[in-house]
């Protein structure tokens, strides 16, 4: 259900076997009223302040039981405007990511798909 | 109170099009909040040589708040100045900084703004911007002043700026903070003010820089602008299809803007009568339209029309005030029902704009409601039943019914970005590459898709159960949630189609902005003026009332009432 659905589970889930149980934290990363934590018997994931912190083992690919929760006490959310530090590495790669989407430029698409280019200033 | 006006009539692009400013609009909200905040503007740094070249410093401050507008001079060659996005050197660069600003704060953004994209800002900083100069005005505004002499007044009336803004950049982008860091400030509670204010400083550089190069060339003999001509010039800007995916990826703010324009529409209709200074306020307004039309240049054939349209119907209007539809019960509703069969859409979307004008007190209450928190309605909910779903989809996107998607016409044109600086543009499907990376703009398209796959869909399964068959639907079912509280947050048309009309969307975003003289220069991109006749800082608490927009110079004396 968490995998399809961004609604908060009812405090707590069990679930069984699941594959790349790091997903399931997600809905909780913009959950900012609640901690959620993922636990995987071996470890578990936690949501904080500006991200994640896992604990213990790291996720197994796929985990034979496992269990949601989310606590009721307010996480105090750092504004995510003030969260700029980005990895350099982590950013290179998000750019290339992004690339992915991004139409090649031909002389047609410069011409065409923006307006016209020899009338662009007065 | 009497009610809204339908999504039906008001969110088809050939209205959204039509959209003129109101008071409601962000430029004249940030001025009025301004006078209301008693802000103090100065100028601490003009650090700008002969040619243009240099740095200066704006600083705005009040309601316990400093901000700071930081302007690079540049010399451009002729041959390098365009206003598209894929341009890289620009005759000013602009950043808006939180707070006040040090040396080493100027030596970074010296090294950052110039670039533009290329660059980077740090969450200090709230605007990234470029202007370039009027080619056409430029050289005569400063050959004429540094002789001693004004410039031509028709000339400066038909261009209306010194420099036009290619790009006003905010919220998050190239480093700058998110909107949410400004969320609760007094001036900046809102959409867009903080590039509002960023416009309206950039409108004083270019004055203070036209005026400094004709003092550098002219010597003793320079001329100033004359006050009356300052007032005229305002800001001009380029805008190109970028507006246009930001107004379909916040349909929470769109329904805001509509909604409060169409609720001031609404409790203006409402009144029981006119009083006399509400009729003389509306005859002012009608009149000064009026002559705001005859310095609305455009060659584009679409506007040029409209232009003649709006010409007949504001003479058809007056002729109705001079018969006096204003003096009976509920005199603005008798004058908006006529309308509605006597008036182009150009026309009407007018009258919206001067109807509200002198209604300030009933209205302006409503620019607090024109903020929207888009993430509280980002969830998609699983747990609701398909029926709850398909009644929200019969409730909202039944207009998408009639569209046939099997044509080529219907789905003939995608949206994108080119890797070419990341570009938004848009491609015919059938004729050129690039479609299998189409932007998810075609709305219509993808609730013609989920509905197809509902329909073989038994009611009594959950949206998640749903989901997990059909994860494609994902973000036009998240979509179609959040218009649950925004009957205004989607346009009702389609966005793919071969007759599409980009400009639409972009005009009726930068009315919302407050932007005037709407110039298609082809059916994607547009130029318009900001700020023209606004107030400049040194005017700005000498102002009687926020009647700016409507004050046109000598040349009201033309008006028609």
């Amino acid at each position: 259900m968490a995998a399809v659905s961004d609604a908060p589970p009812q405090d707590v889930t069990v679930l069984g076997p699941v594959a790349g149980p790091l997903l399931l934290i997600a809905p909780g990363l913009m959950d900012d009223r609640h901690v959620w934590h993922v636990d995987w018997l071996s470890g578990s994931v936690q949501t904080t302040t500006d991200g994640v912190a896992i604990k213990g083992a790291p996720p197994p690919t796929v985990a034979e039981r496992l269990t949601i929760a989310r606590t009721g006490r307010t996480r105090t959310a750092k504004p995510v405007w003030q969260s700029r530090n980005v990895d350099a590495i982590a950013w290179t790669k998000l750019e290339a990511l992004a690339a992915r989407t991004y139409v090649p430029d031909t002389d047609a698409s410069r011409l065409s798909g923006a307006g016209p280019a020899d009338t662009d200033k007065d | 109170m009497i009610p809204l006006r339908s999504p039906d009539e008001v969110m088809r692009l050939s209205r959204l099009g039509a959209s003129h400013q109101t008071r409601l609009s962000f430029m004249r909200t940030l001025l009025r909040g301004l006078r209301r905040g008693l802000w103090k503007i100065d100028r601490p740094l003009w650090q700008i040589d002969a040619n243009g070249v240099g740095r200066a410093v704006y600083r705005a401050r009040g309601d316990g708040q400093c901000y700071s507008l930081v302007a690079f001079g540049h010399d451009l060659p002729d041959h390098l100045r365009s206003d598209r996005v894929i341009a890289e050197a620009w005759d000013a660069t602009f950043a808006l900084v939180d707070g006040e600003v040090t040396n080493a704060d100027l030596d970074r953004l010296a090294a950052n703004v110039p670039l533009q994209e290329a660059g980077r800002v740090s969450d200090r900083e709230l605007v990234l911007s470029r202007a370039n100069r009027s080619v056409r005005l430029w050289d005569h505004v400063v050959a004429r002043l540094s002789n001693g002499r004004q410039p031509d007044a028709e000339r400066v009336d038909n261009i209306g700026y010194l420099m036009r803004t290619t790009a006003v950049y905010g919220s998050g982008k190239f480093g700058a903070a998110d909107h949410a860091a400004l969320r609760g400030r007094p001036l900046f509670d809102g959409p867009f003010r903080a590039e509002m204010l960023a416009v309206w400083l950039i409108r004083s550089f270019a004055a203070d820089l036209v005026e400094h190069l004709a003092e550098r060339h002219g010597g003793k003999k320079a001329a100033r602008l004359s006050r009356d001509l300052r007032r005229r010039l305002g800001v001009g800007n380029s805008t190109g299809l970028g507006m246009a995916p930001f107004l379909v990826n916040h349909p929470g703010l769109l329904n805001a803007w509509i909604m409060a324009r169409e609720t001031a529409l609404a409790r203006v209709r409402s009144l029981p009568v006119s009083d006399e200074a509400s009729r003389t306020g509306f005859a002012k307004a009608l009149g000064c339209m009026h002559v705001h039309l005859s310095s609305w240049h455009t060659t584009h054939p679409i506007q040029l029309s409209k232009l003649t349209d709006l010409r007949a119907d504001i003479e058809r209007i007056s002729r109705r005030l001079e018969a006096g539809i204003l003096q009976g019960p509920t005199p603005w509703n008798a004058l908006w029902h006529w309308a509605k069969s006597a008036l182009t859409t150009e026309g009407q979307e007018m009258l919206v704009s001067i109807m509200i004008e002198p209604h300030g007190t009933l209205v302006d209450d409503l620019v607090d409601t024109m903020g929207a928190d888009e993430m509280a309605s980002f969830k998609i909910d699983g747990l609701i039943p398909l029926t709850e779903l398909k009644s929200l989809l019969e409730k909202r996107y039944a207009w998408t019914r009639t569209i046939d998607f099997a044509a080529q016409e219907a789905c003939a044109r995608f949206w994108y970005v080119s890797e070419a600086k990341l570009e938004p543009r848009l491609g015919e499907r059938h004729l050129e590459p690039g479609a299998a990376l189409e932007q998810p703009l075609d709305i219509a398209r993808s609730v013609s898709a989920l509905a197809l796959d509902l329909s073989a869909t038994p009611n009594t399964a959950t949206i998640a159960a749903f989901l997990e068959r059909h994860p494609k639907h994902r973000r036009i079912i998240r979509r179609i949630q959040m218009s649950r509280h925004a009957p205004y947050g989607e346009i009702r048309d389609n966005l793919i189609a071969a007759d599409l009309l980009p400009i639409d969307m972009l005009r009726c975003k930068l009315a919302f902005f407050g932007a005037t003289r709407f110039d298609p220069r082809s059916d994607r991109w547009l130029r318009i003026t900001m700020y023209q006749n606004a107030p400049y800082p040194d005017e700005l608490h000498a102002m009687l009332d926020d009647d700016w927009i409507l004050s046109q110079s000598q040349k009201t004396n033309e008006c028609l009432l």
